[in-house]
């Protein structure tokens, strides 16, 4: 059944690929044939599972590119789904006949909650693990539900990599022999974050319950953390960012990452790719932080990014996720964290939500730091999309001074008043579900606006 | 001056455990909307290891929190289980949403199995299960007298042999059907989470005017406007056209 399986697949995969189509369907079918054709693959070399709630696409690629680079044949599944589908046909396209991977590393995406089912028989060498934050709770639930579910997916011989400074994430090592982890010193910290947020998940200890403090905070609820009821507390690092410059991070006190832009999840990211290269893949210290330094991400903060010009200004698009409060309040803290003495002005686009799971859940919109629009910063806020009057609710009940903000829920009007009346430099944030909506409106203003 | 304002004493229990699904919004907005009234608001925020006699409130608040934080929020609560009996006896209400609804019920059956007695303040228990269900309403609701919209994001089930505090009128998703809540004096539980009387402006209108016996404000506040322009959006985007339309 297994080669009939890796057939079926190989070939739908070669049909599809035929019509230009990327898809999972290969995997599903093959898993259809052979149930356990995961668990039957012939690999010898390290597979590294990635997942966590934001960041891990970044992370998978970079572990990839890494692992290029120094000259490692990969099997990767970055450009497929990361749930037990996408792997298969992954995978099962990759092998031969007999089920036989030829590759020096093997680099799997998944989603938090399908590790269980995907890494139920196919047991991966290490499991990366970057961090739960609140992300789409009409399908996760709750951070605390997602721990519950990913621990089920890190069975008995994996090695799990986990952020250190990530209470909940560093809580899912309870029980494993050994563990790697990875962080951020709190000494590489120029300046101490002390923006107050929407809400705070550090407050009670993962294990105990107990009341948790901190001596340092990254962001969210991720820093230097400790419980004194049970004595749970952030673990020395395996491998950590010990400074962030202008232009580099240094890890470990001596290796040296170039870093385009001062992110701190990507450099978080950096600090996990780093050790599953040393730990896991075998690469030299020195070689990995050179190779990691030299790589441009296509899903990096700055390819997030993108500026666009119209009615004679220009706007910066942020790409952000609805239902990730993480998403926006790390994208509004940068914008703020760069702004000029003119300020900044702000579109934020919210119409459409995740239609399968929910078209009107408006609970993470109090999970958002809208009180920082109110900073003397800030020029003008314009609200925009289907859950624009929402938003001007939700920041009016935040501080926002009412003579800031505009509300028009039609989103290429919208994009012509913050184009019209926003002072100093002009962000736009959104989903990629609104995104083209964006992208079209300026395109109309531009051509309509030169005439 | 100040004597002679209405003064509304509010106790927020667990603010920082139980601060799942936008709860904090509830309390947001109805300060506000109390303080446009011209109400004096005294803020009372009381979590694990606090203490403070609170039997005097007018209004008890508890937001909804995963199901670990419920069953945390459960076992410190119990000692203040006779002030919460003196204030719903003194004409006192207490509002909880989600999952810390579940703690007033008589008991809750955690997902290790083990039957905890809850404050038994109304008839009905609660079971955490491992699925999750997760669906959005419009439900009636008698005290507003217009519907409430929202959303139910849950992974138990709770039975209530009381009255309830709405009846499904329309549902998407697949969270729990039938009536819902239970209503028992001042006493209102809710699965329905989140940011339940901001996003619903009749409930939170209904409610200030309760609590303080003092009229609306002649116009509405900004914020409150935004708000009702966003409930009217979605109640007519949550309630399926009538039948006549639809073959037209
Ligand atoms: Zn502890």
């Amino acid at each position: 059944m297994m080669k009939i399986a890796i057939a079926a697949c190989k070939l739908l995969r070669a049909a599809l690929k035929k019509l230009g189509r990327g898809s999972s369907l290969p995997g599903a079918v093959a898993l259809k044939i052979c149930p356990g054709a995961l668990g039957r693959l012939r690999i010898d070399c390290p597979v590294v599972a990635v997942t966590g709630s934001n960041g891990k696409t970044g992370t998978t690629e970079l572990i990839n590119r890494l692992a290029l680079e120094a000259g490692l044949k990969t099997v990767c599944n970055s450009e497929g789904s990361n749930q037990i589908e996408g792997v298969a046909a992954c995978l099962l396209g990759a092998c031969d006949l007999s089920g036989r991977i030829d590759a020096g590393a093997v680099i799997l995406e998944s989603d938090e909650r399908f590790c269980q089912y995907t890494f139920k028989e196919l047991i991966p060498t290490a499991t990366v693990v970057g961090n739960l934050f609140r992300d789409q709770l009409t399908r996760n639930g709750h951070s605390e539900f997602v721990a519950k579910e990913l621990k089920k997916g890190l069975r008995p011989g994996t090695l799990p990599v986990l952020n250190a400074d990530d209470p909940l994430v560093t809580s899912l090592g309870e029980g494993f022999q050994r563990v790697l982890s990875f962080g951020v010193s709190p000494a590489a910290l120029s300046e101490p974050e002390d923006a107050s947020h929407a809400y705070f998940d550090g407050a009670f200890c993962p294990r105990c319950g107990g009341r948790m403090s901190y001596r340092s905070h990254l962001f969210a609820h991720l820093g230097d953390y400790s419980c004194a009821s049970c004595g749970f507390c952030r673990p020395a690092p395996t491998h950590e960012v010990t400074a962030i410059e202008d232009g580099a991070i240094t890890v470990d006190g001596r290796y040296t990452i170039a870093l385009s832009q001062r992110d701190m999840m990507h450099a978080q990211n950096l600090a996990a790719a780093f050790t599953v290269a040393v730990e896991v893949l075998g690469i030299e210290p020195e070689r990995a932080a050179a190779i990691l330094g030299g790589i441009e991400l296509k899903n990096s903060m700055v390819a997030r990014v993108s500026s666009y010009s119209a009615l004679g200004r220009e706007l910066t698009f942020m790409l952000c996720k609805h239902e990730n409060s993480m998403a926006y309040n790390e994208t509004i803290a940068s914008i703020l964290r760069g702004a000029t003495p003119d300020g900044v002005s702000l579109l934020i686009i919210v119409d459409k939500l995740s239609r399968k799971y929910s078209a009107s859940d408006m609970s993470w919109l109090w999970d958002l730091d809208l009180h920082r629009l109110g900073e003397p910063l800030v020029g003008r806020v314009v609200f925009s999309g289907g859950f624009a009057h929402d938003l001007c609710s939700r920041a009016l009940l935040a501080g926002v001074p009412a003579d800031r903000i505009l509300v028009q829920p039609d989103i290429e009007k919208a994009t012509s008043l913050i184009l019209e009346h926003g002072r100093g430099d002009l962000f736009a944030l959104t989903c990629f579900t609104d995104a083209p909506k964006l992208r079209e409106s300026i395109r109309r203003l531009s051509k309509n606006g030169r005439k | 001056m100040a004597e002679n304002k209405t003064t509304v004493r509010i106790t927020w229990l667990y603010g920082d455990l139980m601060n799942l699904y936008g709860s904090a919004g509830n309390m947001s907005s109805l300060m506000r909307l109390l303080e446009a009234m011209g109400a004096v608001v005294e803020l009372q925020e009381l979590s694990v290891g606090g203490y403070s006699d609170f039997s005097g409130s007018d209004f008890i608040f508890l937001g909804s929190g995963t199901e670990r934080r419920a069953l945390m929020a459960l076992e410190d609560i119990r000692r203040f289980k006779d002030q919460i009996a003196r204030c719903l006896e003194a004409g006192g209400t207490l509002l909880a949403t989600g999952t810390g609804s579940a703690l007033f019920g008589r008991s809750i059956k955690g997902l290790d199995g083990g039957l905890r007695e809850g404050l038994g303040f109304a008839a009905g228990s609660t079971e955490f299960y491992e699925k999750r269900r997760y669906g959005e309403y419009v439900m009636s609701c008698p005290l507003a007298g217009e519907p409430v919209v929202g959303c139910i994001n849950t992974s138990s089930s709770v039975r209530w042999e009381e009255q309830p505090l709405f009846e499904v009128l329309h549902r998407t998703g697949d969270g729990p059907e039938g009536p819902e809540g239970a209503l028992k004096g001042g006493l209102m539980l809710t699965q329905l989470q989140g940011p339940l009387l901001w996003r619903n402006p009749p409930l939170l209108e209904a409610l200030a005017r309760k609590l303080s016996g003092l009229p609306l404000p002649e116009c509405r506040p900004l914020w409150l406007k935004e708000a009702c322009s966003g409930y009217q959006r979605l109640l007519r985007q949550l309630t399926p056209p009538p039948e006549k339309a639809k073959n037209a």
